[in-house]
C-alpha cells in the first residue's frame, strides 16, 4: 500500500499543474485540499457564463460535473496511485440556484472503500457557507498502473 | 381553474414547435455551449430528441466525456421537454437528478431522447436517454423538476 504523502503528492502534483484536464479547466477548478486518511478532496470552482442557463444561474448538468470532479478524487486518492475511480451512478440534488461567475467552495469524501465498489458523496456551498446542492455516488476501482 | 398550463396559448405543431425552438433567437449559453440542436418534437408523447455535437474541452484525463457533462446534455433535454409540454408557458428547475454511465463517450456526436413520465402542478418526472453516434446506449436519468410559470424565474 502506497504512503498517504507519497499518494497526496502524486494528485497534488495533477492537479496543481499548469495544463489540467480540459473539462476540470472549464468548470474553473482550483485544489484546495487533499486528506488521503480520510478520501477527502476540497476545491473551489468558477463556472464560466457558458454554463448559464435560461433563468441566469448555472445549469445542472455542470453542478453535476463540479461535484464529479471532487468525488471522482477523492474516490482515487484511496487506492494506490495510478488509480481512478469511474463513476458508475450518481444523484445529486439541487438545493438552490448556484451562481456563475462566483467562488464556490466543493467537497468529495468517501463513504465507503470496499474491494470492488467505492461509495462517495459531494457538497457544493457558495462563499457564505450555504449549501447549494449535494451528490451521493458509486463507483468502481480503476488501477492503471502496468501491469 | 384550470392545472393546463396550456391555456389560453394556441397549440402549435409538432413541425412548428420543433422550427420555433430551431429558429430561436434567445438560446441560452449553456445550449451554445453544449451544441445543442432539437431535432424531433412529439407533443402528445411528451417526448423529444436532441442532437449534440461534444466538443474535446469536455473531456477527462482518459479523453472521454467527464461525466458531469453527459449529465448537462440529458438536464438541457429533459429541461426543454417540459418547456414544451407546457405548450412554452412554464420552466421547470430540477429539484433531483440520477444518472447511471453504461459506457463511455467520446467528444463529438450523441443525441439524447427526453420523455415526461408525469406533468403534475407541483411537480414533474422525467427521464432521458443517451446514445452515441453508434447508436449504443452510453448513459440514463430520471430527474424530478418544479413546474413553475416563466415569468416567475427572472
Amino acid at each position: 500500500m502506497a504512503e498517504p504523502d507519497q499518494v497526496r503528492n502524486y494528485w497534488d502534483q495533477i492537479l496543481n499543474a499548469d495544463e489540467l484536464p480540459p473539462a476540470t479547466a472549464f468548470l474553473g477548478f482550483q485544489l484546495t485540499s487533499i486528506d488521503v486518511e480520510k478520501g477527502r478532496c476540497d476545491a473551489q470552482f468558477r463556472l464560466p457564463d457558458a454554463a448559464t442557463n435560461p433563468g441566469g444561474s448555472a445549469q445542472g448538468g455542470f453542478i453535476t460535473a463540479i461535484l464529479d470532479e471532487v468525488m471522482s478524487v477523492a474516490g482515487s486518492v484511496v487506492q494506490p496511485p495510478p488509480a481512478m475511480s469511474p463513476t458508475l451512478q450518481m444523484t445529486t440534488t439541487f438545493i438552490r440556484p448556484v451562481p456563475v461567475g462566483e467562488r464556490l467552495d466543493a467537497r468529495g469524501q468517501v463513504v465507503r472503500k470496499g474491494r470492488a465498489a467505492i461509495f462517495t458523496e459531494g457538497w457544493l456551498w457558495n462563499e457564505d457557507g450555504t449549501l447549494l446542492a449535494q451528490a451521493t455516488a458509486s463507483c468502481i476501482p480503476k488501477s492503471l498502473a502496468k501491469p | 381553474m384550470s392545472s393546463t398550463p396550456t391555456n389560453d396559448k394556441p397549440v402549435l405543431s409538432d413541425a412548428d414547435m420543433l422550427a420555433r425552438f430551431q429558429n430561436s433567437k434567445k438560446r441560452p449559453p449553456c445550449s451554445d455551449t453544449l451544441g445543442m440542436r432539437l431535432i424531433e418534437v412529439e407533443q402528445a408523447a411528451k417526448r423529444i430528441r436532441m442532437e449534440f455535437d461534444v466538443p474535446q474541452m469536455f473531456s477527462n484525463p482518459t479523453g472521454a466525456v467527464q461525466g458531469g457533462f453527459i449529465a448537462a446534455m440529458m438536464d438541457e433535454a429533459m429541461s426543454t421537454c417540459c418547456i414544451i409540454a407546457s405548450n412554452v408557458t412554464m420552466t421547470a428547475p430540477t429539484l433531483e437528478m440520477k444518472t447511471s454511465y453504461l459506457r463511455r463517450l467520446m467528444p463529438g456526436k450523441a443525441h439524447v431522447d427526453a420523455v415526461i413520465l408525469r406533468w403534475g402542478r407541483s411537480a414533474a418526472f422525467m427521464e432521458a436517454e443517451c446514445f452515441d453516434a453508434d447508436g449504443k446506449l452510453v448513459a440514463k436519468a430520471t430527474a424530478t423538476a418544479l413546474p413553475m410559470p416563466f415569468k416567475r424565474l427572472s
